[in-house]
C-alpha cells in the first residue's frame, strides 16, 4: 500500500520514468518513507521534545528555519538515494529530489498541525 | 464575617492604602467569608492622601471584579482574594459592580467651625463660653473661624464637636440598621492631629451608645499611631510638629480614663522615634499627599492581626504593641519577625515579582506562546483595555508605594523594600537578598519568567476567562520567583 501511495505522490508531480523502473520498484517507496520518518522525527523533537523542555526553539522564525532543514533533508536523502541506486544523475533525478524538498517541507507542516497540541512553548507556532 | 474599617484623617488614609497594597498581594486570613468594608472620614473631603486611597480602593474593586473568581475568598491563591464592598451596598442581593463608596460625609461640612455650631443663633452668654473655649481670632491660628473644608488643623477639640454630629447622618443611621452580630470594627486614627485624634473617640462613643444592640456589643479594633513624622516648621502653618509629642500625651491621658476607649476590644499602639526627616507642611486640601511610610504598613498589618483574633481572644479588652527583631534606619524586611513576614512580607515580596513581570517584562515578550492572540491576547489588552490599563495601574502604584515612596529620606525612618530599576532582571528585587546564579543558572532572568508565564499560562483550565487566566499566571509565576528566593531576608 505505501508502495503505490508514494508512486501515486511521486509520479503525480515527476511524471513516469520508463527508462528507469528502479524509481518505481523501490526508490519512490524508501524514500518517501524515509522523509515521512525523517520530519516525523523532526517534528516531535521541535514540538514535544524542545517544545515541553525549554523555551529555546520554539518561535515562527524557529519553525521556519526548521522546515527548511526538513526540505534540505528531503532534497539530500532523495538525491543521494536515488544516485546510490541509480549510479548517475540526470534530469529526472534531479526534478524528484527538487520535489521530494516540497514533500518534505509539506509533511513537516502537517505534523506540526498534529504535535502543536503536545507542546507547551510551541503550542501556538507557526499559528 | 464583615469587618467595617474606618480610616480617620490623613494617616487613617494613609493606613487603608498600606492595607489595600496588603489584601491586593493576597493576604489570606481565618475567615473564608471576610468582606472588608472600608470607610473614610475626614472632613477634608479633597485631601490628596484621601482621594488617592479612595481611587486605590476602586481600582482594587474593579480588578478584583474582572480577574478573580466569583468563588474566591480570602483563603484562596489569588492577588486581591478578599471581597471588598462598598458601605452603601451592605445588602448581598444588591449588585456590586458599581464603583466603590467609601467616603463618609459630614452634614455641613462646607463651612466655618462658627457656622457649624449656628454660632450666630447662640445667646450673648453662651457666645461668650465659646469664645473663652476657642480663639475667635480671623489670623492664621483660628478656632471658631477655621474652614472646615480642609480638616480640624491639628485642633481635636473642634473635631470633637463635629464628629459628634455624624450620629445623624444617613450613612451612620444605615450603618447601625444593617450591622449584624458577625460584623466587627475597626477604628484607624492618629494621636497627635486633629481629626484622628477626636474622631477615634467620637467614633468610640457613637458605637458604644447605639440603639443596634449588634453593633453597641460588636468587636471592636483599634490603631492608634502616635507621632511618626515631622512636618517642616512653618510659622503660618497650624501644624507644628514640636507640638505633636504634648498632643500624644495629652490624648493618650484623656483615653487611659475614657470607659469607651477602655472599651475597645484589641488597641493596638504604634510609634516611631526616628523622625528624623521631614514632610512638606501642607495643613490639608488636595496637596497633602504624603509618601508611604513603613509604620503605615505595620500599622495596616495590625488591622490583619485583629481581624485572624477568635470571638474567644477578643473577650476581655487588650492592648498590643508592634515587635520587631530590630530597629535600624533604614528597616529591612530581615528585621520583620518571622510571623510577620510569613503572613504580610510574603505576599508583598510576591506582588513585587508580579509589578515588576507585568509592568517592565510582558511587554517584551510578545514572541512567546502565553502573549499571543490566542492565548492571553496581551496586546488586545485581554479584551478589556480599560480594567487592564487599571491593573497595570494598581502595579505600578504598588512600586511607588513599597519602594520610592518608602525609601525616602523625609520619612525619618526609610525601609529598603524592593528595587524595581534593575532593567530586566528580577535577581535583585528583594533588598537584602538576591537570587543565587551559577554558570548554567543565569536566575530570574526575561527569558526564565517567559518560560515560567507560558508553562503556568498553558496549563490554566480553558473554561476560565482570559483575565482570571492573565491574573492567576502572574500570581503562580511570582509565587514560583518567590519559591527560587527561598527564605525571606
Amino acid at each position: 500500500m505505501l508502495l503505490s501511495f508514494f508512486n501515486f505522490l511521486y509520479e503525480l508531480v515527476c511524471g513516469t520514468n520508463p527508462d528507469s523502473p528502479e524509481y518505481g520498484e523501490g526508490i519512490f517507496e524508501s524514500v518517501g518513507l524515509l522523509t515521512l520518518l525523517t520530519t516525523l522525527i523532526i517534528s516531535l523533537i521541535f514540538y514535544v521534545g524542545v517544545g515541553r523542555w525549554q523555551n529555546i526553539w520554539y518561535t515562527k522564525i524557529h519553525w521556519l528555519v526548521t522546515s527548511l532543514f526538513c526540505a534540505v533533508v528531503g532534497f539530500g536523502l532523495a538525491y543521494s538515494l536515488a544516485k546510490h541506486d541509480l549510479g548517475s544523475v540526470d534530469s529526472y533525478l534531479m526534478r524528484f529530489a527538487f520535489f521530494n524538498l516540497f514533500y518534505a517541507a509539506i509533511f513537516f507542516f502537517l505534523f506540526s498541525l498534529l504535535f502543536k497540541n503536545f507542546s507547551i512553548y510551541s503550542k501556538r507556532t507557526p499559528f | 464575617m464583615r469587618v467595617f474599617i474606618f480610616g480617620i484623617g490623613g494617616t487613617g488614609s494613609r493606613v487603608l492604602r498600606s492595607l489595600t497594597m496588603l489584601l491586593a498581594s493576597g493576604v489570606k486570613f481565618n475567615y473564608p467569608d471576610l468582606t472588608i468594608i472600608p470607610i473614610v472620614i475626614d472632613t477634608d473631603a479633597h485631601n490628596g492622601d484621601t482621594s488617592r486611597t479612595r481611587d486605590l480602593l476602586r481600582g482594587y474593586h474593579t480588578i478584583r471584579n474582572h480577574f478573580v473568581s466569583k468563588n474566591a475568598t480570602s483563603q484562596s491563591d489569588s492577588f486581591f482574594n478578599t471581597q471588598i464592598r462598598s458601605f452603601n451596598r451592605l445588602d448581598s442581593t444588591l449588585s456590586d459592580a458599581a464603583d466603590l463608596d467609601v467616603q463618609f460625609n459630614f452634614q455641613n461640612q462646607e463651612n466655618t467651625f462658627a457656622n457649624f455650631i449656628n454660632h450666630r443663633e447662640l445667646t450673648e452668654d453662651n457666645k461668650d463660653v465659646m469664645e473663652l473655649f476657642y480663639n475667635d481670632s480671623m489670623g492664621s491660628h483660628r478656632e471658631l473661624h477655621l474652614d472646615l473644608t480642609v480638616g480640624f488643623k491639628g485642633n481635636p477639640n473642634i473635631g470633637s464637636v463635629v464628629f459628634n454630629g455624624l450620629a445623624g447622618s444617613q450613612q451612620f443611621k444605615n450603618l447601625e440598621a444593617s450591622f449584624t452580630n458577625n460584623d466587627r470594627i475597626f477604628i484607624i486614627s492618629s494621636i497627635f492631629g486633629g481629626t484622628g485624634a477626636s474622631g477615634f473617640p467620637t467614633l468610640v462613643k457613637l458605637i458604644r451608645n447605639s440603639t443596634n444592640e449588634n453593633l453597641k456589643r460588636c468587636q471592636i479594633g483599634a490603631i492608634t499611631v502616635m507621632p511618626y513624622f515631622n512636618v517642616e516648621s512653618d510659622d503660618k502653618s497650624a501644624i507644628n510638629s514640636a507640638m505633636f509629642d504634648t498632643k500624644t500625651k495629652a490624648a493618650l491621658a484623656f483615653y487611659a480614663s475614657d470607659t469607651h476607649i477602655n472599651s475597645v476590644n484589641a488597641l493596638y499602639y504604634l510609634a516611631d522615634s526616628a523622625q528624623s526627616g521631614t514632610l512638606p507642611n501642607v495643613e490639608g486640601g488636595k496637596d497633602q499627599v504624603n509618601n508611604s511610610h513603613v509604620i503605615e504598613l505595620i500599622a495596616a498589618t495590625s488591622i490583619v492581626d485583629f481581624i485572624n483574633k477568635s470571638n474567644t481572644e477578643l473577650e476581655v479588652p487588650q492592648c498590643f504593641e508592634f515587635g520587631a527583631e530590630g530597629g535600624e534606619n533604614p528597616f529591612t524586611i530581615s528585621q520583620f519577625s518571622n510571623h510577620t513576614k510569613e503572613k504580610c512580607i510574603r505576599p508583598l515580596v510576591k506582588m513585587a515579582y508580579a509589578a515588576k513581570i507585568a509592568t517592565d517584562l510582558i511587554s517584551d515578550l510578545s514572541s512567546e506562546t502565553f502573549y499571543g492572540s490566542k492565548e492571553l491576547n496581551i496586546a488586545g489588552e485581554l479584551g478589556i483595555p480599560n480594567e487592564y490599563k487599571k491593573l497595570l495601574k494598581f502595579f505600578q502604584e504598588f512600586k511607588k508605594w513599597s519602594s520610592e515612596e518608602m525609601t525616602s529620606k523625609d520619612n525619618g525612618r526609610s525601609f529598603n523594600s524592593f528595587n524595581f530599576d534593575q532593567e530586566k532582571n528580577l535577581n535583585f528585587l528583594v533588598h537584602g537578598k538576591s537570587i543565587k546564579t551559577g554558570f548554567l543558572n543565569s536566575g530570574l532572568t526575561a527569558k526564565n519568567i517567559a518560560k515560567r508565564l507560558t508553562r503556568i499560562e498553558v496549563a490554566e483550565p480553558k473554561d476560565l476567562s482570559v483575565p482570571e487566566k492573565y491574573l492567576n499566571t502572574l500570581y503562580k509565576t511570582a509565587e514560583e520567583c518567590v519559591g527560587e528566593l527561598g527564605q525571606m531576608p
